[in-house]
């Protein structure tokens, strides 16, 4: 419960003397330097809580958003319709509860009588209009409109505080997703704020509110006194960007921030044993994975049982515990425990290496060509390079001559992520975060044919994922992706590896869990011991 | 004077669009942003608009046009990640980054000035050892580890000054010892050299014989003509500080211009690149330039020459 110069009352005696050192130093040297550094406003009366993250987010507008470090601020500001509970499970949030027709196409939706946006204003089935409109709006230019928005046919307001949501096709998704995809914003705040709304002021409904943005400073927040429900232990929220790694877990030796996100596992190992330093760690939807070039790579890699027989060729056990120091859930199927259909039982493609190598001469397989990996340099995954090493050393054990390629993030993602899949690259070390516990996200960009993602094609596969989200109803659909998650064990289109945990620092007199299935921190439940 | 100044800013020019030349093809062979702006849900239609609203699916030539003419307006165009003004983003870095620098150098020369001239007046014995230790370990420890040892006693250990962040003047300490060290080492020695033979001179030996006191002799006969390799030497070492304090920026998460500058490269941010480069380069070359008059000052022949 810091921020700079401020301290909660409860924490003084304990770091009254650490803190007071520093404030006199600082105003010894105040002077020569002329600093500029505010202090927190108390203006909730309740304490505050800082927050070291390691990236800045790009964007304050819930229709630009880029990528999964942006959530570290719209999982706190923004709410959907739906969105996930404290156990990760999808939950009315802006919603109050909903029907829908049989046909899977009508949703009509009761919203919260006591929703309110940030400037006070009480959440409309108007907003939930509008925020349609915006997002789907080719001014706008949404990026991820595909994904939901762009689906929806019309959203039609019948009273004011319930509205009618009519689908183009069926989708599964339309609940799992209504929280990442879809933020309901204030029609009369973009109206009057003019250009650029979201940059001037993010005014959304979450239970922290937007105060102040340093780009790739510090973004501060406020508890949202007003929320419907969810109404943080906290006032002020400080979330600081501390890049490095090593001077993140410094923040919270030092006792300078609250809680830290990222702690890399081999900075996550020592620190277990600091004594004001509490490690939490949570599966993340992380997926680390070594994608094969099925296309128009090693010939061998286009057969099914040379890529099962890759895949018992590593002792992704081993591996995991090498490298990731037991922070990493190995997985055998394309998903792990909490995905939506993903509780299937199969036989394991378990290490054996002489039967991989026994399996690899059966198919044919050419040893005598080296398979090119691709790896990614340090920076965006935790021991990248290693993995990639480790993973080769047990590909030499069984004859395969490896050749690795280490690039930098936007190296490999443009050969990754490349229209034109490379014939020079046979296996890519590569990971995707999903965004919730639904599976659709992975498999559409990672499997499907012609996917951004997908080194893999296989048309009778590609026609179950095109029919995985047409089900009203998940007890129907489950069963199917059951069997979608059977086939791809079978195809073997990449080997999983792992799933990272996410690791957090957490203060010793926090409470906090942090929630399942969501890859970042959701701050309206952390507590005072 | 005015002859010499205005054949310096001549060339300052002549650099400067050479430089807008070189920065832009050097940005562009970094490869294509869009896959790293754009979030892997985005349609081929959203790649190929972000590329027309940015002008990158014109040819090179065009670009480079509209970027020279809008960066003599000061429009460096807007940066792909932060959808902002490159050019303010730029000019946000280069505050905490100047003053970083400004006190760095402040703690070098208040280190390594006297080092060097206590070394060069006691040749041989134990303070010139010192001081040649002091030096070797100043070049030879890394500013990463040194900052990093840095947190863990005066932040971790001994809870005295902030172990990271930009805001008050205890967030100055850490980093600006850190990069002052360093610098500092250098320095001391360059000072130690020239003070040396500035000493052994002819004028001064003359000096000593007319009895004119040791103080006045060293510091303001000596050092006048030591200094012209040590202002050379600290206008270059300040112009470094400027873009390349990425490490020390990194390890104490201070938003200047020289993480804000890698990162931009890393995420293929080109409007940001190129406005970081610029802005870093027009006041390298402005130090330069100033080093270059400041010269003419303490040394006449220059001017004339």
């Amino acid at each position: 419960m810091t921020c700079p110069g401020v301290m909660h009352p409860s924490e003084r005696g304990k770091r009254g003397f650490a803190i007071g050192r520093r404030s006199v130093i600082g105003a010894g040297i105040a002077t020569a330097i002329g600093g500029t550094r505010g202090v927190l406003a108390q203006g909730t009366g309740k304490p505050s809580l800082t927050v070291a993250i390691g990236t800045d987010a790009t964007t304050m507008d819930p229709c630009r958003i880029a990528g999964g470090n942006d959530y570290f601020f719209f999982a706190n500001v923004f709410e959907g319709l739906y969105g996930p509970d404290e156990n990760g499970r999808s939950t009315p949030l802006l919603a109050e509860s909903h029907t829908v027709s049989p046909d899977g196409l009508t949703w009509d939706f009761t919203l919260r009588a006591n929703a309110r946006f940030h400037n006070g204003e009480p959440v409309t089935a108007e907003d939930v209009r509008f925020s349609w409109q915006r997002a789907i709006d080719p001014a706008t230019r949404n990026p991820r409109a595909s994904v939901l928005v762009a689906n929806i046919a019309d959203v039609e307001v019948l009273e004011l505080r319930r509205c009618r949501v009519k689908l183009k096709r069926r989708d599964a998704t339309f609940l799992d997703n209504c929280g990442e995809y879809w933020y309901i914003i204030s029609k009369k705040h973009v109206e009057s704020a003019g250009e650029n709304p979201f940059d001037r002021m993010p005014v959304g409904t979450g239970p922290f509110a937007f105060v102040e943005r340093r780009i790739r400073s510090s973004i501060k927040l406020r508890g949202f006194e007003q929320h419907w429900g969810r109404v943080p232990a906290f006032g002020d929220v400080l979330m600081k960007i501390v890049p490095d790694d090593q001077s993140r877990v410094a923040q919270i030796q030092t006792g300078e921030s609250d809680l830290v996100i990222n702690i890399p596992p081999v900075l996550a190992a020592p620190l277990q044993r600091a004594p004001n330093v509490q490690i939490i760690r949570a599966p993340s939807f992380q997926n680390i994975y070594l994608a094969i070039n099925a296309l128009n790579g090693h010939p061998g890699l286009r057969k099914a049982e040379v890529r099962r027989a890759l895949t018992m060729a590593i002792d992704r056990q081993a591996l995991a515990r090498a490298t990731m120091l037991g922070f990493a859930q190995t997985t055998e199927l394309l998903c792990q425990t909490g995905v939506f259909g993903c509780d299937v039982t199969v036989t394991p493609h378990a290490f054996d290496a002489n039967r991989a190598r026994e399996l690899l001469t059966q198919a044919g397989f050419d040893f005598s060509r080296p398979l090119r990996i691709l790896g990614q340099g340090t920076g965006r995954v935790p021991q990248a390079r290693e993995t990639v090493q480790g993973a080769a050393a047990f590909l030499n054990r069984i004859g395969i001559r490896t050749e690795i390629n280490m690039l930098d993030y936007g190296a490999w993602l443009s050969i990754y992520g490349g229209r034109e899949k490379d014939p020079n690259v046979d296996l890519i070390f590569a990971n995707f975060t999903d965004y919730n516990a639904d599976p659709s996200g992975r498999l559409l960009r990672q499997i499907r044919s012609g996917s951004a993602y997908s080194w893999y094609s296989n048309p009778e596969v590609d026609a179950m994922l095109d029919r995985m989200n047409d089900f009203a109803s998940a007890d129907e659909r489950r069963p199917f992706v059951r069997q979608i998650f059977k086939r791809l064990h079978e195809e073997a289109p990449l080997i999983p590896l792992w799933t990272v945990d996410s690791i957090y620092g957490l203060g010793r007199r926090l409470q906090w869990k942090p929630t399942p299935n969501v890859s970042w921190p959701v701050l309206f439940n952390v507590r005072t011991a | 004077m005015g002859r010499f100044i205005l054949t310096r800013l001549w060339q300052t020019l002549i650099t400067l669009l050479l430089l807008t030349v070189l920065i832009f093809i050097l940005a562009r062979l970094t490869g294509d942003p869009t896959p790293l702006v754009m979030p892997s849900e985005a349609t081929d239609a959203d790649r190929n608009f972000f590329r027309q609203q940015y002008g990158l699916d014109r040819p090179i030539h065009e670009q480079y046009v509209i970027f020279l003419r809008n960066a003599l307006r000061g429009d460096f165009g807007i940066s792909f990640r932060y959808r902002e003004p490159a050019f303010g983003l730029v000019i946000a870095a280069i505050g905490p980054t100047l003053q970083l620098a400004g006190v760095s150098m402040l703690v070098a020369m208040m280190l390594g000035l006297p080092l060097g001239i206590v070394a060069a007046l006691r040749p041989g014995s134990w303070i010139a050892a010192a001081v040649r230790a002091y030096a070797s370990l100043g070049q030879a420890i890394p500013t990463f580890w040194s900052g990093l040892m840095l947190i863990l006693f005066l932040s971790i250990t001994l809870p005295i000054f902030p172990s990271s962040g930009y805001g008050g003047p205890e967030n100055f300490v850490l980093p600006a010892v850190t990069l002052g060290f360093y610098a500092s080492a250098s320095i001391a020695m360059l000072t130690w050299a020239n003070m040396t033979e500035a000493l052994r001179s002819d004028f001064v030996q003359m000096e000593r014989v007319l009895g004119i006191p040791p103080r006045l002799i060293v510091l303001k006969h000596a050092l006048r003509n030591a200094s012209l390799p040590i202002v050379t030497y600290l206008g270059l070492q300040f112009g470094l500080l400027l873009g390349g304090a990425v490490v020390t920026e990194r390890v104490f998460a201070w938003p200047g211009v020289g993480q804000m500058l890698v990162d931009a490269i890393l995420n293929r941010d080109y409007p940001v690149v190129q406005a970081a480069v610029m802005m870093t380069a027009v006041l390298f070359m402005m130090i330069n330039l100033m080093v270059d008059l400041l010269y003419a000052v303490l040394d006449p022949r220059v001017s004339r020459s």
